[in-house]
């Protein structure tokens, strides 16, 4: 049982007009390597919040979090980029693919920002969208697929890098429940030698939930008891 | 990322709104083109003048101290009274004066070509060939020795042409007075072109003035003394008269070119900078449509580096592309001004030069880079999670 990220007593703190809004309390939490880790609560309560400052798109207001032994609170912001490339992935709610790149440019994008060599990355990525069941739709634009088929080009583009952690805000929240099913299936999926990749997601569907290793409840910005 | 993929990127950027794009660079193509017709001119004024010049033959001229000298271009009132010329002349032995000239001179028509000037001497003690070495006749005579009051006129090519006269023709000067055209010079170069050339007597009673010249040009033995010859003058003159070499007229048409270069420069700095500001508008229009993308790149793992020469890119390409299309444009504006031209001078008036192209593609390169600076300052200090909004 191998720790690969840990949340140490991170508050964030919001300005809002005059006021401040604390989105996450002094919250400490710690994630297993190849575990699946859904994140439940209800809106508003700082799911998004969490997720953000683990995945390192926010510093939080005071406290630390760490992926494998690295503080990653403290990182420049240029290395820090660097770091989510080679160490993580990302799938939003609202799929937030580029628009005026194809299926296949997506999924590359990653790969692209990294260096990888054209024909390197364009074999990574056709071999991932076959993957996803997404082959045939390679040159495709994001406004010429469907919501599901939008999600699996971005889970694509996500495993394209083979992050050890993946992260998702609530995947299926825009999906209709059959197709949410196939994204899901996606991303529980073994990786190669059936190890389980670390996943840690946002849900609101109670079976999603239950689907996971562990459950995380949290509100008003703390765990739940 | 590479320079490939990332320029295909900006590229892609750019194309997202293909219709603002391609009117942003029209902009663009505007300003240069219009640099690129202004600064040309300027070119081939440079070398236009710088021929006239060499061709105006006396090695120093005398105007009364306080003219005007840019008067050259105007019809300057004669006001250098003739009792001057022989006390010129004593001084001869002593300054190593060959000849001393009084000419009037007065121009008809407008400036930009269309008119010609007129040159009169005193041509019973001088000949063309004195003032003007390089000049030929073509048909016909030169002036006699004898016709210093007579109403004859030898006339330039390129004069000859803009006032319509043939040998034999009358030139009419006022109610009265009628020049008959004895001789056409051959074609040559600079203002002896454009010039008529009359007796000095005849032209003084045409004009009614009386024992007045506009300046008295002076022939020394020795050209080289030119400089020493005109500040002993200066001072044996002081207050009265005002002597000039050649080197010092070239001095005043080269700051006059030099002014008219910063004024053409000035006005197309100023479509300059409004295609400049329609880069910048356009590309800051850019990012705030794509906060968001800009914002997914980013927690992809993109450096905010890289968003910033993303978007400088786009801004730089925008300008290239205008500034290689105003390039093209204003070649053949320049073309087109020539053809215009064509009847008028005798040189292209309008050229295109290396030094002028390179001056055009560094001006876009520049104004691409400062158009994109500060959109893409925005753009690479996007916060990620406000970037991307919340679900
Ligand atoms: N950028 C922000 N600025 C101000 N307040 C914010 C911001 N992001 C989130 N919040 C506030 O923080 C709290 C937690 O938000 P969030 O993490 O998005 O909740 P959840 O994802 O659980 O719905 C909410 O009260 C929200 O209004
Ligand atoms: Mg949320």
């Amino acid at each position: 049982m191998t720790q690969i990220l840990e949340a140490k007593d991170i508050s964030k703190i919001y300005p809002s007009g005059e006021d401040t809004v604390t989105a996450l309390n002094h919250l400490s939490l710690s994630f297993e390597a190849g575990k699946i880790t859904a994140i439940v609560g209800p809106s508003g309560s700082g799911k998004s919040t969490l997720l953000n400052l683990l995945a390192g798109f926010d510093r939080p207001s005071s406290g630390s979090v760490k992926h494998q032994s690295t503080d990653i609170t403290t990182m420049p912001e240029t290395l820090l980029a660097t770091y989510r490339l080679a160490h993580f992935g990302f799938i939003f709610q609202n799929y937030n693919l580029i628009s005026i790149l194809n299926a296949q440019e997506n999924v590359e994008m990653p790969l692209s920002l990294a260096g990888v060599p054209r024909a390197k990355r364009s074999a990574t990525a056709i071999e991932i969208l076959k993957r996803v069941g997404l082959a045939k739709r390679s040159t495709h634009y994001p406004n010429q697929l469907s919501g599901g088929e939008q999600q699996r080009v971005a889970i694509a583009r996500a495993l394209a890098t083979n992050p050890s952690v993946l992260f998702a805000d609530e995947p299926t929240g825009n999906l209709d429940t059959s197709t949410g099913k196939g994204i899901l299936e996606l991303l529980t999926e073994p990786m190669e030698g059936s190890q389980h990749r670390t996943l840690i997601l946002i849900t609101h569907d109670m079976e999603v939930a239950a689907r996971a290793d562990t459950i995380v409840r949290i509100r008003d910005g703390a765990l739940e008891a | 990322m590479n320079f490939a993929d990332l320029s295909t990127l900006a590229l892609r950027g750019l194309m997202r709104r293909p219709v603002r794009t391609l009117l942003t660079i029209i902009g663009i193509v505007v300003a240069v083109a219009s640099m690129v017709v202004f600064l040309s001119l300027g070119e081939g004024f440079r070398r236009a003048l710088g021929d006239q010049v060499s061709n105006i033959g006396p090695d120093i001229q005398v105007q009364l101290a306080g003219s005007d000298t840019s008067s050259v271009f105007g019809s300057p009132i004669p006001d250098v009274p003739i009792s001057f010329v022989s006390k010129l002349e004593t001084l001869k032995e002593e300054l190593g004066i060959r000849q001393v000239i009084p000419y009037m001179l007065t121009a008809r028509g407008s400036f930009s070509g269309s008119g010609y000037v007129i040159l009169a001497y005193p041509f019973e003690n001088t000949k063309l060939t004195d003032v003007y070495p390089n000049m030929k006749l073509g048909s016909g005579r030169w002036i006699l020795p004898s016709e210093g009051n007579a109403k004859v006129a030898v006339v330039g090519s390129q004069a000859a042409k803009t006032a319509k006269l043939a040998l034999g023709d009358e030139l009419r000067l006022s109610r009265t007075d009628r020049y008959k055209v004895v001789g056409l010079l051959e074609k040559g170069e600079g203002i002896t072109d454009s010039a008529i050339f009359l007796p000095f007597a005849s032209l003084s009673s045409t004009l009614a003035v009386s024992g007045k010249a506009t300046g008295i040009a002076i022939k020394l033995n020795d050209a080289a003394d030119a400089r020493a010859t005109a500040n002993i003058i200066n001072q044996r003159f002081a207050g009265d008269l005002k002597a000039q070499t050649q080197g010092d007229v070239v001095q005043v048409l080269d700051k006059a070119i030099a002014i008219g270069d910063a004024f053409r420069f000035g006005i197309s700095l100023i479509a300059l900078i409004v295609g400049g500001l329609a880069v910048a508008n356009t590309v800051m229009m850019g990012v705030y449509e794509r906060t968001k993308e800009f914002g997914v790149i980013r927690a992809i793992g993109a450096k905010p580096s890289f968003v910033f020469q993303l978007v400088v890119l786009e801004s730089l390409l925008m300008a290239l592309l205008g500034g290689v299309g105003g390039i093209f444009v204003g070649w053949l504006g320049t073309i087109a001004v020539n053809f215009a031209v064509r009847d008028l001078v005798s040189v292209e008036i309008a050229q295109v030069t290396f030094r002028l192209v390179g001056l055009a593609v560094g001006v876009a390169t520049v104004l691409g880079l400062l158009s994109g600076l500060l959109p893409a300052r925005t753009a690479s200090r996007l916060v990620i999670t406000q970037a991307l909004g919340r679900n």
